[in-house]
């Protein structure tokens, strides 16, 4: 019986014990619902709860140990010979689990193995039956026993409330230690790369060409891993993301909340949108194939030497990108200045852009530094456009001309492909990942603080 | 002394003021209609400003759309080649049994090849033959076979027939391969571009409405290659996503909000309004669910949702 097949299963139970709960409650009323504490409904729900969730709780640690139990089991049966050598070992189990997987005709392999294999076949389905009975006996088990503890006077809505409650936990908790998961993971593996990198080396160092030798005596063997180039890269590429999207995003917001016409806003809003649901591939194409030819062609006519993958066109396509998000966060914020400094202003005298300089955009200025810095924190951490359309070599260089390369470029480059993870190359992409998400972690949480600050002024 | 002196200054300056204040505003005065003029023409430059800021931005997304579109539109076209192909009988069932399992086996490759040979009979040599049978594609065989398969009456006849072309030549016929530049440089030489041209000349190259490209999956062929398997693929991906994020993001979200203490999760933003969450333990909640969500909502529907 496959798995969506119990699952329905154990549904139409949980379906058919809410009924029965509802009945039952029902009955126990005489005909009159005030005689109950709760409303059948709760009942209901209360029987469907105990029968399906214990049965889901069960499913979930039996596939969490069903693996390696059985794999256990097979391995107490091989010979002592081939337990002695970890990779003899692995490589049976390969077969093994390859011949009970009804394949390995082509193996060749000693006549234990092919037995290992039948066994674990068998012990599959041996453990999926199993799954399939014992699932069902508990749903079975739940309704029973739920279905006999209702009385009129049980307390079930409020043991509903409980349950429901409890999900709820445990669904954050998942949420939360997901979370948690990955920065640990980062941190392993940084410290992993620690050990063998000089981390003062890694933060300061002004020369990135990561690379590990293979061989001893091999040429260019020592590799280095200084970040600072590629946060140069990020930064600038930032920069001029920046210099795009906020001029442009808050005129933009300025003029759809005060002057806009609403037809011009009902048509000119979305649109400006439209730019935010593109997805970033097709920014990245757009900036490889579009404005960085053009921008070197324009650049050759102009006497300038513009790399075919400048800066530039990188920065200038990620600020496009990140203009609808500076607009609706800045209009936001905009918006909900109070109409008093308003009224105020114009009663003074004050033209409307008056108004606006000198009012309004002083009062939402801590929420649209905040709605920069989400900006700067999102272009920190892009990867598709500078992927496609930024270098990958590490140039140290301020030049919006020249290539250069990002943190989550390299990041890309050192895990896409074949990589081993014991050397260095490979961990310092962690490393970055680490350092890249403190970085925008920090700028979000200032981000937040700084707006906090703006609304307890005047909500 | 001079603390004397600079006192009476002061106290004149201040009567000035305070005079000027008293004195009704002239508002017909040349001054202050220069000073009205002045905010006036700021007030405009100011509004036109936001003008050019969201043209700008309109700009940005005409040129994006219009790059992608004009790049892109010609693969929903394919070019196909209109050849003289015979069914014959010896290659595809010599034996005459109709049975499928013996059709589906037989050559069409050869089939179409003795069409292209039939089609230019003076190519001779095997280089250049080699560079004929690229004209058409090496996928245009299965559909062949499909249409014997389908109508097995078509065995022992010769049709005329529409057959998907290869990707130099489809290139080509989409003008992205310039016949005018030296031979070297381009993917095609004389003669190919010469057969080319006689088909042309003969109203036997066209392009077509190219269904493959939705419903085929990936080629190492580019004319055969389509987009179904991604997006088959980015479905599937989606599906996970929100079946996970869903239920979990929003019941997380719900405790959070109403039920967690809050005494012990400091608030670090008091939010009443929609746009920004609340920063306790949720806040990192948010920043991983945003980005997983986010990946899927934001595609599917072009609106900005913060956080």
């Amino acid at each position: 019986m496959s798995l969506s097949f119990l699952l329905l299963a154990v549904a139409a139970l949980c379906a058919l014990s809410f009924y029965f709960g509802r009945q039952r409650a029902v009955a126990l009323s005489g005909g009159r619902h005030s005689n109950l504490h709760s409303l059948p409904v709760h009942y209901g729900a209360y029987t469907a709860a105990w029968c399906g969730l214990p049965a889901l709780a069960l499913l979930l640690i039996w596939y969490m140990f069903q693996g390696s139990v059985i794999e256990a089991l097979i391995i107490s049966d091989l010979p002592q010979e081939i337990l002695g050598d970890s990779g003899r070992l692995s490589l049976a189990l390969n077969s093994i689990s390859q011949i009970a997987a009804g394949g390995g005709e082509h193996l060749t392999v000693s006549p234990e193995i092919v037995d290992a294999g039948r066994r674990l076949a068998n012990l599959q389905t041996i453990a999926n039956a199993a799954l399939v009975v014992v699932m069902l006996s508990v749903a079975l088990a739940g309704l029973v026993l739920s279905y006999r503890r209702i009385e009129a006077d049980m307390r079930a809505r409020n043991n509903v409330e409980r349950i429901s409650r409890a999900i709820m936990i445990v669904c954050s908790a998942i949420a939360i230690l997901s979370t948690v998961g990955i920065v640990f993971s980062l941190m392993f593996e940084t410290l992993h790369f620690f050990s063998k990198i000089n981390p003062l080396d890694f933060l300061f160092g002004l020369e990135w060409s990561p690379q590990t030798a293979i061989r001893a005596d091999q040429v260019a063997s020592e590799g280095a891993f200084g970040m600072i180039p590629l946060f140069v890269g990020t930064l600038l590429i930032t920069l001029i993301a920046m210099c795009v999207a906020v001029p442009v995003g808050l005129f933009s917001a300025i003029y759809m909340g005060e002057y806009a016409a609403p037809k011009f806003r009902a048509v000119a809003k979305p649109a400006l949108e439209i730019l935010a649901g593109v997805p970033t591939v097709v920014y990245g194409f757009f900036a490889a194939l579009t404005v960085a030819p053009f921008l070197r062609d324009n650049g050759a006519i102009l006497g300038l030497d513009v790399s075919s993958e400048s800066a530039l066109a990188a920065g200038l396509v990620m600020g496009i990108m990140i203009i609808p998000f500076v607009s609706s966060l800045s209009d936001d914020v905009m918006s909900q200045v109070p109409k008093s400094l308003r009224d105020g202003s114009y009663a003074l005298g004050a033209t409307k852009s008056e108004t606006i300089r000198q009012v309004i955009f002083p009062a939402a200025l801590p929420g649209i530094v905040g709605a920069v810095l989400l900006a700067v924190s999102r272009a920190i951490g892009e990867t598709m456009i500078v992927v496609m359309a930024a270098g990958l070599a590490a140039n140290m260089t301020v030049n919006p001309l020249q290539a250069v390369t990002t943190v989550t470029v390299q990041i890309v480059t050192l895990l896409v492909g074949d990589q081993e993870f014991d050397s260095a190359k490979t961990l310092s992409a962690f490393a970055l990942g680490l350092v890249l998400f403190l970085v925008t972690l920090g700028l979000n949480v200032f981000a937040l603080k700084v707006v906090q600050k703006y609304r307890e002024k005047y909500d | 002394m001079t603390d004397m002196a600079s006192l009476m200054e002061d106290r004149a300056a201040a009567k000035v003021i305070s005079d000027n204040l008293r004195k009704p505003v002239d508002w017909d005065s040349p001054k202050i209609a220069r000073n009205i003029k002045k905010r006036y023409a700021a007030e405009r430059r100011f509004k036109s400003y936001g003008l050019v800021a969201i043209g700008l931005a309109l700009l940005a997304l005409c040129t994006l759309a219009l790059s992608i579109g004009s790049k892109g539109y010609s693969a929903f076209y394919q070019t196909y080649v209109q050849l003289e192909v015979t069914f014959d009988p010896a290659v595809i069932d010599p034996e005459g049994t109709g049975d499928p399992d013996v059709i589906g086996r037989a050559n069409f490759d050869g089939l179409i090849k003795q069409a292209l040979r039939d089609r230019f009979p003076d190519v001779t040599s095997r280089s250049d033959r080699r560079n004929l049978y690229g004209i058409v594609s090496g996928g245009a065989s299965y559909d062949l076979r499909e249409r014997v398969l389908e109508n097995p009456n078509l065995i022992g006849q010769t049709r005329t027939i529409w057959l998907i072309s290869g990707d130099d030549f489809d290139m080509l016929n989409k003008g992205y391969i310039d016949p005018t530049v030296d031979e070297g440089d381009r993917r095609l030489n004389d003669k190919e571009i010469t057969w080319y041209n006689d088909l042309v000349a003969a109203g036997a190259v066209e392009k077509q409405f190219h269904t493959r490209f939705f419903t085929s999956g990936d080629s190492r062929e580019p004319e055969l290659a389509g987009i179904w398997g991604a997006a088959v693929g980015s479905f599937y991906t989606l599906l996970v996503t929100l079946a996970l994020s869903f239920p979990i993001g929003v019941l997380a979200a719900i405790y959070l909000e109403e039920f967690a203490p809050r005494t012990a999760s400091p608030r670090l933003l008091k939010s009443t309004s929609t746009t920004w969450p609340r920063f306790h333990p949720s806040c990192l909640v948010c920043w991983v669910l945003r980005s997983i969500s986010m990946s899927c909502i934001c595609r599917a529907r072009p609106r900005l949702s913060v956080v």
